[in-house]
């Protein structure tokens, strides 16, 4: 398979995006602007951002077990206690 | 009392049927979304690294446009830039999902205080009031933490 050449449009492979040439030093693409020092920087906001996400689904998670038990044990006395 | 106990028990039920669907969409999406960012948290580390190696401030020099190396990382970091942007638009029914059952949610624990309000009465010997307190604050958290999940941003 023909590799995509940097710098062509996206879409369809060929036709050269502008902004994207690589070749003749038109590289307006921001991650290709940036330093050393920002790359390390953009790379922990990336992991932090997965991180977040991480602990806010098992947050969530853990909340709807504990709703559920909290559920089931108000539905039982229900079932318990029709007096109730 | 035993019919807004009943009532109440009957619409936790349904919430939850709704529940479990909803929360499979998101730990779904949510696990794509982690995996990409980490990928390209490290494509960015080893972008980083290849241009200290080549001596260079940024990929932006001549010298760095020319490495394969350089423009392969680039080229990782685009397509993972651009999948994350497609897939943003998977997130939208999932947001008006969660909206909807957090808004149930809500009234739902507005109801169960209302209960709690009815039972307690000086000489009340109601037995489900501690769950139905527990009830209470389980879905004000899950409420909250439902609406912090689906912050990716």
């Amino acid at each position: 398979m023909r590799r995509r050449r940097f710098g062509a449009c996206p879409h369809t492979g060929d036709h050269p995006v502008p902004g994207y040439n690589m070749g003749k030093g038109l590289i307006t693409m921001d991650t290709a602007k940036l330093t050393v020092d920002q790359l390390k920087k953009l790379a922990q906001t990336e992991k932090q951002k997965g991180a977040r996400a991480k602990s806010n689904l098992m947050k969530v998670r853990k909340s709807a077990d504990e709703l559920a038990k909290a559920g089931a044990a108000v539905a039982d006395l229900s079932k318990k206690n029709p007096e109730e | 009392m035993p019919k807004e106990l009943a009532r109440v028990v009957g619409r936790y039920n349904n919430l939850q049927t709704q529940v479990k669907p909803l929360l499979s969409d998101l730990a779904q999406y949510g696990n794509d979304y982690i995996i990409m960012r980490d990928t390209v948290s490290i494509l960015l580390d080893q972008l980083a690294e290849q241009l200290k190696n080549l001596g260079v401030k940024s990929a932006a020099d001549p010298k760095a446009a020319k490495n394969h190396g350089v423009m392969d990382t680039l080229e990782e970091i685009e397509k993972r830039k651009m999948l994350l942007a497609d897939r943003h638009g998977l997130l939208v029914p999932i947001t008006k999902k969660v909206a909807a059952i957090r808004a149930e949610a809500v009234k739902l624990q507005l109801d169960v205080v209302a209960v709690v309000k009815a039972k307690s009465g000086f000489f009340s010997r109601s037995k489900s009031l501690p769950q139905l307190k527990a009830l209470s604050t389980t879905l004000l958290k899950f409420a909250d933490e439902l609406q912090a999940a689906t912050d990716f941003g």
